[in-house]
């Protein structure tokens, strides 16, 4: 007997099209309300890394790297490093533009585990964030370990 | 913060090397035990995403029903959850609503942390202070409503007079994309809080704490990651910095017993200086009156921007001016101080 497929569930409920449709009109209906988040700011052996957290209504959703060095996203699997340390402060501007600027991707994958869509956010050429939507497309679902990240920030 | 407090710690030590042995026994672990079992329910609460949902719904609503029913769910939040979690989602919203508007939303933002203030102040567990004064004088949570819900009422009724000088004009958010919710999470977290209000009441506050994470873990385990060590370790080095301060003063006959409408203005006016936290430790081993410092701390979270920590919650997410804050806050802090400062010299309340 051939052994199973990892992932494949017999309760999941059936996906359509018009929900994936319907998640990323969703994601376009929240796009104008999505804020920058305090910048996250780490050092390491490789330098300085900085995160923007998306946030909607006080919860993170994603989080963007940002190149310090070029002051413009990096993409999304390639976190960038700077040898400068930063002031959170001194990108709050650039990071609310960076999130201004964010376009939706017309596509969007679903993760089975999360029963959720996946909708890509783009920033020029790169894919830089996602955006998950319950799997009827019409609520958001947050990052809440991101979202307690951003909010020990804030003390 | 936790660096501030950490040198403090450090200066003490040089000034009394024996401060190093004594130091641990300042620490009240019933009441970090509690913080944390809160903290658990909390998180477990605001995951649910249920008082999220009914905050996008009041801001659909037109006019002052709004004003008013957005003031109301900020206090009630703040009982039931802690007035920084309540804050840090009704913050956002009320920014987003604004933006679309256009209009100032400071004086709102304003009102908003003073009613999380003002709401918090009403349960054993909707703040630091009150955790910290129901465990220490062990109080029985009906003895504890009986003082904190006129406080409650009377602040509330100052806040809507305050709220008046808001314009009430305007639309609602037409839609808002909710956040998932999620009625498991909602479920065990009010199930949990009861629990948590059970065992601490016969005093069991470490078994709270093991039967808070073993549900969050079963639930969420999410909400196990949310714990915030490092604000536990600050109100650790709090109890310990303000201890000894306190142990100090008090042996030098700075500090002495004080009760009534001394300790209500003193621990009032302390808060306005070195946070209600910090007050409440520093005054909490000179007086027997847990009603008047009750009163006296939860009256000081508001007026200047140190009162309460969940001030800064607001400034920070906001990024709000800090005289934007004070211009409401302060004539706040001072009306309600002249109201149940009145209320204590003639010896009505509390």
């Amino acid at each position: 007997m051939p052994p199973p497929i990892k992932g494949h569930s017999r309760g999941s409920p059936p996906i359509s099209r018009e929900e994936a449709e319907r998640a990323i009109e969703t994601v376009r209906e929240i796009l104008h309300l999505l804020v920058a988040g305090p910048a996250l700011v780490r050092g390491g052996p490789e330098g300085w890394h900085v995160d923007v957290p998306v946030m909607y209504q006080g919860y993170a959703l994603d989080r963007i790297h940002l190149d310090v060095d070029k002051m413009e996203p990096s993409p999304k699997g390639r976190p960038a490093r700077s040898s400068r340390e930063v002031d959170p402060n001194e990108i709050r501007g650039k990071a609310e533009e960076i999130v201004s600027e964010l376009r939706v991707v017309d596509a969007a994958e679903y993760r089975e585990p999360e029963k959720c869509w996946v909708v890509p956010l783009a920033w020029g050429p790169y894919l830089v964030a996602h955006v998950k939507i319950s799997s009827d497309g019409r609520e958001v679902v947050p990052d809440y370990g991101l979202t307690e990240e951003v909010r020990r920030y804030v003390y | 913060m936790l660096t501030t407090l950490i040198l403090v710690y450090v200066l003490l030590l040089i000034l009394d090397p024996s401060f190093l042995y004594r130091s641990p026994s300042y620490v009240n672990l019933e009441a970090i035990s509690l913080i944390l079992s809160f903290m658990l329910v909390s998180k477990l609460m605001d995951i649910s995403g249920v008082f999220s949902r009914v905050s996008t719904w009041i801001l659909s609503l037109r006019d002052r029903k709004r004003i008013i029913l957005l003031l109301i769910t900020s206090e009630l939040v703040a009982a039931l959850l802690m007035n920084d979690t309540a804050l840090f989602f009704l913050i956002p919203l009320v920014v987003t609503l604004y933006r679309i508007t256009g209009d100032d939303p400071s004086d709102m933002l304003v009102l908003v942390t003073i009613s999380a203030n003002v709401g918090s102040a009403l349960t054993p567990f909707g703040n630091p202070q009150n955790i910290i004064i129901w465990s220490h004088f062990h109080i029985h949570a009906i003895s504890f409503l009986r003082v904190s819900f006129p406080f409650f009422l009377l602040s509330s009724i100052l806040l809507i007079i305050f709220s008046l000088r808001l314009s009430g004009e305007g639309e609602g958010l037409a839609r808002v994309v909710p956040i998932r919710m999620d009625l498991k999470s909602a479920i065990s977290a009010v199930l949990l809080l009861a629990v948590n209000l059970v065992l601490a009441s016969y005093g069991y506050y470490l078994m709270g704490v093991v039967v808070s994470l073993l549900i969050s873990l079963m639930v969420r385990k999410e909400v196990i990651g949310g714990v915030d060590v490092p604000l536990l370790a600050i109100f650790t080095f709090l109890f310990m910095d303000f201890g000894q301060l306190s142990h100090v003063l008090g042996s030098m006959g700075v500090i002495p017993h004080l009760d009534g409408v001394a300790l209500l203005a003193t621990s009032a006016l302390l808060s306005q200086v070195i946070s209600n936290v910090s007050a409440t430790i520093t005054l909490l081993n000179h007086t027997t009156d847990w009603r008047s410092l009750l009163v006296g701390v939860n009256l000081g979270g508001t007026g200047f921007i140190v009162g309460s920590m969940a001030n800064f919650i607001t400034l920070r997410i906001a990024d709000l001016k800090l005289w934007k804050f004070h211009r409401i806050a302060v004539p706040f802090f001072l009306a309600s101080a002249a109201v149940f400062i009145c209320l204590a010299w003639t010896g009505i309340y509390p």
